[in-house]
């Protein structure tokens, strides 16, 4: 038998363990260190595959309103110049300018420095400027720092809403030549003192933090690098675990391997939260510098770097918006250090500790225009995907006015409280929707939408009623009728605003119906001229006229105009019984002011890519589509609806401007309408419910004063007229008969007529006095 | 005291030929005032910014009074202060038109309208840019407004109708 001694075999065993546990640890330490250079490796394609991209960052496609020009004779009372450099960023310095984007007012002088604006194949670079006013008139416009009397001057296009994606991230890169040294070594000093000498972790920097949080017993320092925070920002998220801890160690390391100090600075200065605006996130030195100043990065002073490296730790805190105070402190904190590490002299220290803290008027409302943005965006979303808007930082310039939006805002919110506070016995009761209303302008010699309000409160009604609402337009169809009866070449039979209509009720076979046409007073009123029949919106004389001007003609004059909307050639066309767009109908009322050219309507006029390229160019389109002559005629007995007629209540409301325009309401009060007029801007207001329920109110009650307080208060009292062609001329006419007036007819006034089409004989009821008479005297 | 009968047939000559004389007269005055033309002119109450002229003339059976509004005068308009800043941007882009800048052009005068939208020349040179960039149809369009506004002089109307003549060959012949 063979024998092993005891501790020989405990020997063997021994080896045996060690031997199990060797190849253990071996076969660890292999998985480890596969899974570990696995993972490396997909930490490192992390960083390629995001951080090595040529575009880091989604940046938002940004829409933008039309520039405004300031020109010498320029009358600003309605232009509210304050309000708007308010909105463009510009800072309130009191007095006197000191720096780009700051203004001044004084009573007779505005001073701006104005902003530098990447437009259309143009960089512009902000100037001071000087605008001397007379009562308010513009009398002289000056480049301050030339001397140099200025032309004209241009105020850049507003912002007035940023595409965002999900993220909701607002942010203009900048490159880290364009931040200033100050900036750069106040970043630095505040966030990570040693970010040139350490490899991304600072074991140094961890260390001195935690000794320092545990004589303060709470957590006053951070150990994290500026590469680590880079990281966390921008690779993982803020939750505090440990897994992202070793995550952000490892990611921070490979980072400060694979790029230099700073590619790293000038990402992460990109990448830094810095504050809210409204829901978006102003994301780094960029936009922040143009969220808290109002200036382009490389325009910072000393005092407003220091204080932007301060609002790093925490943005809300030390905002200057929230508690100038607390900022300023920060600033003074941040200085300090700057000056204790020799960054900055001493009277660099006092000046910039010197430096007022002013902030511009603070802009939380991320969209503006919301209707308006949103019709855009449908626009664009034919040529460009969502994905490429939300990202690629285009910058869309759009025809809208601000004042004129801010305004049209404000007379379709208040215009329609006051209707149901004043008219609540009108409305339907216990209607659980809004009472809802639309509003567009429209510049008639370009097509520009000025201004546009789909409806009332966007949050809760996306539904655009200028863009896609199709209602009834009720009268303020009659003047396509109106406009085919005075053209000799395309009524059946010429009529002139003085040739008289029968508004004495009859019947006629429509469709294999009888239809009778119907008065809003329920009244014939027999013999009326043309004139009349259009100011006081007669139904029985206009579907008359209709009828004898040719409802094919009718048909056509509106195609001609732009309706597309279906129409049928019947009676009741000339009511406005078949359904059209708001847009529609305001595009095609452009052709009275605009003497017979219609402008297509247009909303989008260039597109520009991130690096300035243009993308998209669209310009003024028009064509004639009308003879001037029957367009004047038209537009000038439209002017007498405003002082006579159905419209005449908005000169009781204060308006008093050269207008014409007509009213409009539809069968059963369900719609009410206004479409008026100056020769510079068009405006058209519809109110109604989306559920088609009646609003028991005319057209001249419920959207004219929407439209008169939008033109008292955006367009004034202008005297412009709407210019005559040359083939009209005005002919003194009897209005009872209209016929040439004499002396002996009690009442007179001057019509237009085409030339040829005038009356050629005297008043009959008045005949002009006798040989004899006239000599002797009566 | 008695009366011949010579007497009173002088007197009663004198008489009857007096007042044929003063029935003569009257009618001729009568007859005068009737073909007197209408002296009165009446100022229409328009525009201050147009200037209008005054037309009376004779209808068949009355006086037919007639206002004949005209078009505001170039030199008047460029009074305006929209004009004049117009005008700089007017030259601005005519300068980039003359510098083959066509596409810059054709947003200058889009500008200049944007200002003054009642100037003729700034259509003119929008028409002339959309020439110049092939767009011949939108060419044609803003050049009816341009012709609307300059129809009252006489060298713009010559540069319009030749411009128009340019347009119609290329829309008829496009190369």
């Amino acid at each position: 038998m063979w024998f092993t001694p005891k501790r020989t075999i405990e020997k063997k065993s021994k080896v045996k363990n060690y031997w199990k546990w060797l190849k253990r640890i071996a076969i660890l330490s292999v998985v480890f260190a596969i899974f570990g250079s696995w993972y490396l490796h997909h930490l490192t394609r992390s960083i390629e595959m995001r951080f090595e991209q040529s575009q880091k960052w989604k940046i938002p496609s940004r829409v933008f309103s039309d520039a405004e020009y300031l020109y010498p004779g320029l009358n600003i009372t309605n232009h509210n110049i304050k309000a708007k450099l308010d909105r463009l960023g510009y800072r309130d310095m009191g007095n006197r300018i000191t720096g780009p984007g700051d203004y001044a007012v004084t009573p007779n002088e505005i001073a701006i420095y104005l902003h530098d604006f990447e437009y259309p194949g143009e960089k512009f670079a902000g100037f001071p400027v000087k605008v001397e006013l007379d009562h308010n008139v513009i009398i002289k416009l000056s480049n301050v720092s030339t001397g140099e009397e200025l032309p004209t001057v241009r105020l850049e296009p507003e912002l007035i809403a940023p595409v965002f994606s999900d993220e909701m991230e607002d942010r203009t890169l900048i490159t880290l030549k364009d931040v200033p040294a100050h900036l750069i070594e106040a970043v630095v000093s505040i966030e990570d003192e040693r970010f040139f000498k350490h490899k991304g972790v600072d074991p140094i920097g961890i260390a001195r933090a935690a000794v320092k949080d545990l004589f303060a017993m709470k957590m006053v320092q951070g150990g994290s690098t500026l590469t680590q925070q880079l990281v966390k920002n921008y690779f993982l998220h803020s939750k505090k675990t440990f897994t992202r801890k070793i995550n952000e160690a490892l990611l921070a390391i490979i980072l400060e391997r694979r790029h230099t100090k700073s590619e790293i600075l000038e990402a992460y200065l990109n990448e830094i939260y810095l504050g809210q605006r409204g829901r978006s996130s102003v994301m780094g030195v960029g936009e922040a510098a143009k969220l808290y100043f109002a200036k382009n990065i490389d325009q910072l002073t000393t005092g407003e770097c220091a204080l932007l490296a301060g609002l790093i730790r925490s943005p809300s805190e030390y905002s200057p918006f929230k508690n100038k105070e607390k900022a300023r402190s920060r600033r003074d904190f941040v200085l300090d250090k700057l000056y204790d590490e020799r960054m900055i002299t001493a009277r660099e220290l006092a000046d910039a500790k010197a430096e007022s803290l002013i902030t511009p008027e603070r802009n939380t409302q991320v969209v503006k225009a919301p209707y308006f943005i949103d019709f855009v965006k449908q626009q664009i979303s034919q040529f460009y995907p969502t994905d490429i808007l939300t990202s690629e930082g285009l910058k869309i310039f759009t025809t809208i006015d601000m004042t004129a939006q801010l305004e049209a805002e404000k007379a379709v919110a208040e215009g329609l409280k006051k209707l149901e506070t004043t008219f609540a016995s009108s409305l339907p009761k216990g209607h659980t929707e809004p009472l809802q209303g639309a509003f567009i302008a429209i510049q008639p010699q370009t097509g520009f939408i000025r201004a546009l309000v789909g409806g009332r409160g966007f949050e809760s009604n996306q539904f655009n009623h200028i863009t896609l609402a199709k209602r009834q337009p009720g009268s303020t169809f009659k003047p396509f009728v109106y406009l085919t009866a005075f053209d000799p070449k395309r009524s059946k039979q010429v009529f002139t605003p003085s040739s008289f209509i029968d508004d004495t009720s009859f019947t006629v076979k429509a469709g294999g119906l009888d239809w009778t046409p119907q008065n809003y007073d329920k009244k014939d009123h027999g013999k009326v001229t043309v004139r009349h029949a259009l100011e006081e919106s007669l139904n029985i004389a206009t579907a008359k006229l209709a009828i004898d001007a040719g409802l094919d003609n009718v048909v056509q004059t509106a195609r001609d105009l732009g309706i597309t909307s279906e129409l049928m050639a019947v009676p009741s066309l000339a009511l406005g019984s078949f359904e059209v767009a708001p847009l529609e109908l305001a595009a095609a009322y452009t052709v009275f002011p605009n003497g017979g050219i219609r402008a297509e309507p247009i909303s989008i006029i260039n597109i520009i890519d991130k690096d300035g390229k243009v993308l998209e160019k669209r310009s003024i389109e028009m064509k004639r589509v009308f003879d001037a002559g029957p367009v004047y005629i038209t537009t000038n007995v439209m002017k007498g609806v405003m002082d006579r007629g159905t419209g005449a209540s908005a000169r009781s409301m204060g308006f008093r401007g050269i207008a014409a325009g007509k009213t409009g309401t539809t069968s059963d009060y369900r719609d009410a309408w206004f479409v008026g007029f100056t020769p510079s801007l068009l405006a058209l207001t519809w109110v109604g419910y989306d559920d088609n329920a009646q609003v028991n109110m005319s057209g001249a009650r419920a959207a004219l004063p929407i439209w008169a307080t939008f033109m008292k208060d955006y367009v004034g009292d202008s005297q412009e007229d709407f210019p005559s062609p040359k083939n009209v001329i005005l002919v003194k006419i009897d209005p009872k008969t209209g016929h040439l007036a004499t002396k002996n007819c009690p009442d007179s006034s001057f019509e237009p007529f085409i030339e040829g089409t005038e009356p050629n004989e005297s008043c009959e009821e008045h005949p002009a006095p006798g040989a004899l008479k006239r000599f002797f005297g009566e | 005291m008695r009366r011949t009968s010579s007497t009173w047939r002088t007197k009663e000559i004198l008489w009857r030929i007096s007042l044929t004389l003063i029935i003569v007269i009257i009618f001729s005055a009568c007859a005068k005032i009737g073909q007197k033309p209408q002296p009165k002119k009446f100022k229409p109450k328009a525009a201050p910014t147009q200037t209008q002229k005054v037309e009376v003339k004779q209808a068949p059976e009355g006086v037919k009074e007639i206002i004949r509004q005209e078009p505001t005068s170039l030199a008047t308009a460029s009074a305006t202060p929209q004009r004049r800043a117009a005008t700089r941007l007017l030259e601005r882009g005519r300068q980039e038109l003359a510098n083959g800048e066509a596409a810059k052009a054709e947003a200058t005068f889009q500008e200049a309208i944007n200002v003054d939208h009642n100037n003729g020349i700034a259509y003119y040179y929008l028409s002339r840019a959309k020439f110049e960039l092939g767009k011949f149809g939108a060419a044609g369009g803003v050049l009816d407004k341009a012709e609307e506004l300059l129809g009252d002089s006489k060298e713009w109307s010559e540069a319009v109708s030749t411009l128009r003549q340019m347009i119609n060959d290329k829309l008829k012949n496009p190369n």
